[in-house]
């Protein structure tokens, strides 16, 4: 399959509301899956487990599917997800698999040769932070609460809007209370690109050159590509890398509203060069495994008493 | 490399002469992808957390045939290689 020189560019907003809102852009991960579950296909896709744990899953159903959608900040544990997709292909099977670029690229270098059969969607990713911080992050929140996490949202668009990023626990209390807890300190630690895997920081896949047919992000140039197009709800950048890419597109393109745009005009951080290593990393790492979580959240994640002044103060 | 981080077990037990597979020599090579696990035909890979919460494979060299598959398949390090980073 040839790959375009660069990608064409749509902004995608899916017509049925409920699914733009249930998804974390625009839905344009709901509006191809669903067409490959209509044809008979399977989709492969991260989903958070009930550990709060991601996992990569072979869905076969909408239910499973929905499980897919949302963002999630931490690692998606593959498992034995490339062998079952190999086994779908061979047995002649429509396939959609989803991950990060480094995911696709991987599967595709695994399979070893290309399937007409196959279509690839990657999402255009920051990087990925550990697992085991998030653990201790989710740890600190049930301690400070008094209870047990029962639901995460790693970014509450319900409630708070597309553009922002505030997380969202609940936690239930041995009364059986449940405590809703809204958050930025993970984020925040996340923002300073301390905690992400030491290969993402020389990802070979941020630039306009992706390995999947079809790679999605949120739309956060919008107000620049299609002004008239932003609710605050949420909209996808679609970026269309191949031929594939554009026959999928074609198919699925009547469920959603979407606009073609610039590449100039659409590109963020990820699309050029991977996040810099920051000269604290060594000693976040240092400070992670020595220290309670309590100092890092104040030192890294914004959570020490001037900053939560400041916050208090601008809020009032 | 820090002690726990192991990138092989088993090597007590194994005598064949041919040299370990190399997944990665520093961290930064390595994505974490599983295309590794996945392609190792005597699922001698597992796929681990390192002490800093992320997931690296690690050989057992007692069930490695060494027929390097798992080198061969790293498309990471390749397209690295492709953008200068290394």
């Amino acid at each position: 399959m040839e790959f375009f020189e660069q990608p064409e560019v749509y902004a995608v907003k899916h017509k049925d509301l409920s699914t733009r809102m249930e998804s974390r852009s625009g839905g344009i991960f709901s509006a191809v899956s669903d067409y490959v579950l209509k044809k008979g296909g399977i989709v492969y896709g991260c989903v958070l487990e009930k550990d709060f744990t991601a996992h990569h899953f072979r869905a076969t159903t909408t239910d499973e599917r929905n499980r897919m959608r949302g963002s999630k900040y931490i690692p998606s544990d593959m498992g034995d997800m490339f062998r079952l997709a190999k086994q779908d292909l061979e047995n002649g099977r429509l396939v959609l698999f989803s991950g990060t670029s480094c995911q696709i690229a991987g599967l595709r270098s695994f399979l070893g040769k290309e399937y007409d059969n196959l279509f690839c969607i990657d999402i255009v990713c920051h990087g990925v932070p550990s697992l085991k911080l998030w653990q201790s992050y989710l740890r600190w929140q049930e301690n400070s609460h008094k209870g047990k996490c029962i639901y995460v949202d790693f970014r509450n668009k319900k409630d708070f809007g597309w553009d922002k990023h505030i997380e969202t626990l609940h936690i239930q209390t041995p009364s059986g209370k449940v405590k809703v807890v809204n958050s930025t300190v993970f984020k925040t630690i996340y923002y300073t690109h301390c905690a992400l895997r030491p290969s993402c920081y020389y990802c070979p896949y941020k630039s306009t050159i992706h390995p999947a047919d079809m790679s999605i992000a949120d739309y956060w140039k919008i107000d620049v590509a299609a002004p008239d197009f932003n609710d605050n709800k949420g909209v996808s950048l679609v970026l269309l890398n191949n031929e594939n890419a554009v026959k999928m597109f074609n198919c699925v393109k009547e469920v959603t509203q979407y606009q073609k745009c610039r590449l100039e005009d659409s590109m963020t951080l990820p699309l050029k060069e991977p996040c810099k290593k920051p000269s604290r990393t060594e000693q976040f790492w240092k400070d992670y495994h020595s220290l309670d979580f309590s100092r890092i959240a104040s030192k890294y994640g914004g959570n020490s008493v001037k900053s939560r002044l400041k916050r208090f103060l601008t809020n009032h | 490399m820090k002690n726990q981080d192991l990138r092989y077990i088993h090597t007590e037990k194994s005598d064949n002469p041919k040299r370990l597979p190399e997944l990665y020599d520093k961290k930064e090579h390595c994505c974490g992808c599983s295309a590794c696990y996945s392609i190792c035909p005597t699922k001698a890979i597992v796929m681990q957390l390192d002490t800093d919460g992320f997931l690296y494979p690690i050989v057992n060299a007692e069930k490695c045939v060494r027929c390097y598959r798992c080198e061969k398949v790293c498309v990471f390090k390749a397209d690295q290689k492709k953008r200068n980073y290394f």
